[in-house]
């Protein structure tokens, strides 16, 4: 998702930053929502999707990050992956339609798709309101087996604290 | 100097230092696409070539480069990947086609085609040109390059042209006019996490503009409910200006952008594009009606207000299709995900005894899964139908009103079942 958290940047400066210094840092890695919270692990990718890693490093849920759905605007389609689908990292799963855009969703690590979030296809407002929210309701996008490969992935990825500091120096230049 | 040097065919200005000759006349080639500031202008006017070459230079150019590519296509429907053809598209009016001038009565087809942007529905033929920039994310702003097209017209003589809210180029006429302001070019965009692309259309002189509105209405809209993105209408206006003229200003546009008054124009012929095999690909697949009819975002179709979609039913062409005293007695649903029937529900049919008992189980049994642009509902129905000349003028009757909605030619069964009807 890195080209469309970057859209506003340019067009509306004032908007953009407002974004990053308010809301955020503050929200980023504080999830009331999630009932299993003690026992996952939240990564980051550059591209602004996250991904929810259970404890036994076996399965994970994965969504776009407050930032990227925040700077694309009105969500008013999600293209949900294929259910089933095995990708590698970086693979387009899906998209999603904003402002006449349509923006990839990618993989955050290699993974197999086991459940997709059938309700954002009727309520696509649901991942601008509440996008990092893993549970029932919630904006996350798919449910995903973790692969051999996946789990090296996830070496390259940020951490909650790591991913703020990302996002902040990004809406800083 | 390496010896058989050839010059790149350019618009106007040619480059004083020879390039180095390819082996083919393969201007897409690898090496083209590695440079940092590049000009494509397509020769053919297919539009799912043109697309799928758009595609291509956006999959294949290096990351850090900035592409401008124009392409002129014959008169097509262009939709929004996320959009419903059912709900945008005449069909009946699309299947006429256009008349071509020439002998006079002779018509053209209008093309389908589901672009890869988000974005709605847009006309294009031989007099709206279609312009796109390709560059990477960091640079990636709505506006900027609409702007540079503006810039562009108004260097020809367009007056009062202007970017809009919904980043599309619109053009002020007397504020006394209704409307003041005319659409003349709109906006789409396709975000990959490495590439951005911004394309849009710009009217200079479509023969077809008086023919646009009519296409673009569907009188199935007020039966079908979708999930996806609905097109915003807007009047729209030629700018009088010809295809040489806005190629060779918004080129020049670009290069004084992007400082590179020394770029030529590469031009790409059909036979080459069709060379590459993922542009021929991409051809394939924008044909294919999985790709147009299969990427419809789910939707349901009602004959009556629902709580879903409580709109009232209007009394137009196609429910002029079945008698009053059949309309109040009947209810239809169909759920379509991914251009198949997903759900049905179908009353106000008289059934046979064998499937009178549970008639819904057997309707969802014949029309479940099916494709919706290959169907036959009367093929399908039929065998369930009562044999009496009452029960029969109903089930022609709503399968004629199944095929005019998701704009169907009528059975060929029917002619053989109920000429008279």
């Amino acid at each position: 998702m890195a080209s469309i958290a970057r859209c506003l940047r340019v067009a509306r400066p004032s908007a953009f930053s407002a974004v990053i210094k308010s809301s955020a840092p503050r929200t980023i890695g504080i999830r009331p929502f999630s009932v299993t919270a003690s026992n996952e692990i939240r990564k980051y990718t550059k591209e602004h999707e996250w991904i929810d890693v259970a404890a036994d490093n076996k399965t994970g849920v994965l969504g776009i990050s407050e930032y990227a759905a925040k700077a694309l605007g009105d969500i008013v389609y999600v293209e949900l992956p294929e259910e089933g689908r095995e990708v590698a990292q970086g693979d387009a799963i899906g998209a999603v339609e904003s402002v006449k855009s349509a923006a990839d969703i990618n993989a955050p690590i290699g993974c197999k798709v086991t459940q997709i979030n059938t309700g954002l296809e009727e309520k696509p407002g649901t991942l601008n309101q509440v996008p990092e929210d893993d549970s029932h309701g919630g904006g996350w996008i798919a449910k995903v087996q973790i692969t051999e490969q996946g789990l090296k992935d996830l070496e390259n990825l940020m951490d909650s604290e790591a991913y703020a500091e990302f996002t902040a120096a990004e809406g800083d230049h | 100097m390496r010896p058989s040097l050839l010059l790149r065919p350019s618009i106007g200005w040619r480059s004083p230092v020879p390039i180095q000759t390819l082996p083919k006349r393969r201007y897409i080639s690898a090496e083209a696409l590695n440079r940092p500031i590049q000009i494509y202008r397509s020769l053919s006017d297919d539009p799912y070539l043109n697309l799928s070459i758009e595609h291509h230079l956006l999959q294949s150019s290096n990351a850090g480069s900035t592409i401008l590519f124009i392409y002129f296509n014959k008169p097509s429907i262009v939709i929004g990947r996320n959009q419903n053809p059912w709900k945008e598209i005449n069909f009946a009016r699309q299947q006429r086609g256009l008349p071509t001038g020439e002998p006079v009565n002779a018509t053209q087809p209008i093309h389908l085609v589901r672009r890869r942007s988000g974005g709605g529905t847009v006309f294009h033929d031989e007099g709206n040109a279609n312009w796109c920039v390709i560059c990477p994310p960091p640079d990636f702003d709505r506006d900027k390059h609409a702007e540079m097209v503006v810039r562009a017209l108004k260097g020809i003589g367009c007056e009062g042209v202007r970017v809009n809210e919904r980043h599309d180029i619109v053009q002020d006429v007397d504020p006394r006019n209704s409307p003041p302001t005319f659409k003349v070019s709109g906006s789409a965009y396709k975000l990959t996490r490495t590439r951005s692309l911004h394309h849009g259309t710009c009217l200079l002189e479509s023969t077809n503009a008086s023919s646009i509105s009519e296409l673009l209405r569907s009188p199935a809209e007020p039966f079908i409910k979708a999930a996806g993105v609905d097109s915003v209408r807007s009047p729209v206006k030629n700018l009088g200006k010809t295809d040489g003229e806005f190629r060779q200003a918004v080129v020049e546009e670009f290069k004084k952008m992007y400082n590179s008054p020394e770029i030529n124009v590469n031009l790409v012929n059909e036979q080459e594009a069709l060379a590459v095999e993922s542009i021929r690909k991409g051809c394939e697949e924008l044909k294919s009606p999985e790709w147009f009819y299969g990427q419809t975002p789910q939707f349901t179709l009602s004959w009556n207000p629902t709580s879903d979609d409580p709109r009232q039913r209007p009394e137009n062409v196609l429910t002029n299709l079945i008698n009053k005293d059949i309309a109040s007695t009947l209810d239809i649903k169909l759920t379509i995900r991914h251009g198949n029937i997903k759900e049905s529900f179908i009353t106000g049919l008289h059934w046979t005894d064998e499937v009178a008992q549970d008639p819904n189980q057997a309707v969802n049994d014949a029309l479940i899964g099916s494709p919706l642009h290959q169907i036959d509902f009367l093929s399908k129905l039929s065998r369930f139908c009562k044999d009496s000349p009452e029960s029969l003028r109903r089930m022609v009757q709503v399968t004629d009103w199944l095929h005019a909605v998701f704009g169907k030619e009528r059975s060929p069964l029917r002619e053989k079942m109920a000429p008279e009807i």
